[in-house]
Order: structure tokens, then C-alpha cells, then sequence
């Protein structure tokens, strides 16, 4: 038995956007932002290794080197630390709580995450201007140009993912994401974990080794 | 995207982080006014504090743990490229004894010179080399050089 097509509304029979529609998907089985996002930390990871790897040489052909802890404030930035290590928590809880469509919860998190981040970066300015004020500038010899070199660039990618924080956050305020919806802030949670990540290593290189 | 992971429980990792953390900077406190010079000591020790950290990190912020094939993957490419660099990066690490990097010097803030070099790094460099400790010396009678060979 056949049927006959009696009928054609476009609106109704065609693809969207006339499309071909498939029953299967040909790209990764994993979100392409998370893909994304993991491709641009590996070559992030390249990055922070070359930069780590040639401190190291340097050090290592480096008669002497002093210790580190008669040089810098190793408290104000074991506090800062703190404050990085906080601001990962806080959005690993604003991504539960969207999770859980827990709006409120997100909302809360996710402003302090960005607020601790602000933080990170204010305490750091705080700390280059009172060594720079003392004569501790880039070129007084290689401790303190790889110590800005290191640091900064680093701080930079704080920056950077504080804007990115910031951004995601706009969409939060205006009920951009869902339980159904929220990678978008995982991606910015991933970069921000990173970067933490990062802090973690270069502390102990710089500040306690 | 609606499939939830599995949640851990955040205070418990903070916690777990924040302890790490203190601990680490306690240690390296007390290395560092202790035994700074036993290296194998100090910055092992740092860096257990430091990996421990940096795997809880990764494991569970940044969600490897429940990760699938094709995003560890995404990582797991660039340890061979971290291998390779180490590896190519290791003779100049291992033979510092005939580097002669001019770094062991302190620069004058007001002047910008060569103020102070500092003890022992004229003898450390190459021979060959040597001799441009002591033209700087010649050559900058107000700089202050320590170690043999200095004025």
C-alpha cells in the first residue's frame, strides 16, 4: 500500500534552514567547546612549559641564586594563593548550583568568583608596585626579570580569565543558562581551573624553591 | 547539554587544597631557615605538596577524572612534546659547570652599570671566558666585584 502525498507546506515538511538532517552526529562524541577548550590548554600547556623549562636552565646555569624568601613576601602571597584557590572553588559551586537549577546559588558564586579573581590581580599590583618602589625592577638581574617575566605573563592570563568570568556572568543575569544549559560556564570554569593550576606551580618555583 | 556529571563534594577539596597549601608554605618556610641547602630535601618535599595540589586540581575543578577518551587525549598529547623539550633542554641544565651566562650581577638602579658581581661567579664560568670579569673590572673602577679576580 502506498501513501500519496496530498499536501507540501514548506513550513512544516521542509528541514530548518533546509539542512540535510542525519539520525547521527560526525563530529567528536564530547561537547565541541569542551574539545575546544582542551585543544587551547594543551598548547597552553606548551606554553607554560617552555617558559618554566627555560627559568629552569637559567637557574641552573646561575652560579648563585638567592633565596627567594630574603627577596619576596612569601605570607602576602601565600594569601593570594588562598584567594585563587577560593575563586576555584566558588565557580566549581556556581557550577553545581546551575546544575541543580539553583539560579540564586549560581548567581552568588559565580560574583564571588570574579570578585576573588579581581582580588588575585589587585594583590599582585600591590606587590609589583612595592618592589618596584624599592629598586626590585625587571633588569636588577635574571631573579627578578624571570621573576616578572613568570609572574606577569601569568598575570595576564588571570586578567584575562576575569574578563571571561565577567562576560559568562552578564549571561547569567540575564537567565542565559539552565540545568539543560551550561557548558558555557564550564568552558570559562576550565580556563579559570588552568590558571589556577598554573599559580599553584609557580609559586612554589618562585616563591619557596 | 542536560547529562549531569557527578558531583564531589567542594568543601571537602577546598579544605583538602587549602591544608596542602599551608602546609606547603610552613615547609618551605622552615627549608628555607633550616636545611636550604639540602636541595633533594627541600624542593622534593615542595614539590610533592605541589603535585598532590595540582592533581586535585585537575582530577576534580577541572573534571578529568569523569573525562572520556578523546579529552584526556587532548592533554595526554602534550606529555611526549613535554618530554622532548626536557630532553632537549637537559645539556644545558646538566652542564651549567660551562655556561657563562653573565647573570650573577647586580645592576646599579640609578646608573644602570654593573654594580656588584656576586662571590665566586668569575670562577664558575669557563676559563676562556674569564677575562671578561676582569675587563669589567678594567674597565669600571667604581664597580664593587667579589671572589677571585675582583678588585
Amino acid at each position: 500500500m502506498t501513501t500519496a502525498i496530498t499536501s507540501y507546506d514548506p513550513a512544516v515538511d521542509a528541514p530548518e534552514h533546509h539542512h540535510p538532517v542525519y539520525d547521527y552526529d560526525s563530529g567528536p562524541p564530547v561537547d565541541r567547546g569542551k574539545f575546544a577548550i582542551w585543544v587551547f590548554l594543551g598548547t597552553e600547556i606548551m606554553f607554560f612549559t617552555g617558559l618554566i623549562g627555560t627559568y629552569i636552565v637559567l637557574r641552573a646555569g646561575s652560579p648563585e641564586w638567592p633565596n627567594p624568601a630574603h627577596r619576596l613576601a612569601v605570607g602576602i602571597t601565600a594569601f593570594n594563593t588562598f584567594v585563587l584557590i577560593c575563586s576555584s572553588a566558588t565557580v566549581v559551586a556556581g557550577l553545581f548550583a546551575v546544575q541543580k537549577d539553583d539560579l540564586a546559588g549560581l548567581r552568588k558564586w559565580w560574583g564571588l568568583s570574579i570578585l576573588l579573581g579581581a582580588g588575585f590581580v589587585g594583590i599582585q599590583v600591590y606587590e609589583y608596585v612595592h618592589l618596584i618602589q624599592h629598586g626590585m625592577t625587571p633588569n636588577q638581574d635574571l631573579f627578578w626579570s624571570t621573576f616578572y617575566l613568570m609572574t606577569g605573563l601569568h598575570g595576564i592570563h588571570v586578567v584575562v580569565g576575569v574578563l571571561w568570568l565577567a562576560a559568562v556572568y552578564v549571561q547569567v543575569l540575564r537567565g542565559g543558562f539552565s540545568s539543560k544549559n551550561w557548558v558555557g560556564l564550564e568552558l570559562a570554569g576550565l580556563y579559570w581551573h588552568f590558571v589556577d593550576l598554573v599559580w599553584v606551580l609557580l609559586f612554589t618555583l618562585i616563591y619557596l624553591m | 547539554m542536560s547529562e549531569h556529571p557527578p558531583q564531589f563534594s567542594v568543601k571537602k577539596l577546598w579544605i583538602i587544597l587549602l591544608a596542602l597549601t599551608a602546609a606547603e608554605v610552613v615547609y618551605g618556610e622552615i627549608g628555607n631557615r633550616n636545611f636550604y641547602e639540602q636541595k633533594l630535601l627541600l624542593w622534593g618535599g615542595l614539590l610533592i605538596f605541589a603535585y598532590f595540589k595540582g592533581y586535585y586540581i585537575y582530577q576534580y575543578f577541572m573534571h578529568m577524572k569523569y573525562e572520556g577518551a578523546i579529552v584526556k587525549g587532548n592533554v595526554w598529547f602534550t606529555v611526549p612534546l613535554v618530554i622532548y623539550f626536557m630532553i632537549m633542554l637537559w645539556p644545558d641544565t646538566a652542564a651549567n659547570d660551562k655556561l657563562n651566562y653573565e647573570i650573577a650581577h647586580q645592576l646599579d638602579p640609578m646608573t644602570g652599570d654593573i654594580a656588584t658581581i656576586i662571590e665566586g661567579s668569575r670562577n664558575l664560568v669557563n676559563e676562556e671566558f674569564r677575562y671578561l670579569y676582569d675587563d669589567y673590572a678594567a674597565t669600571h673602577p667604581g664597580a664593587e666585584i667579589h671572589g677571585e679576580g675582583g678588585n
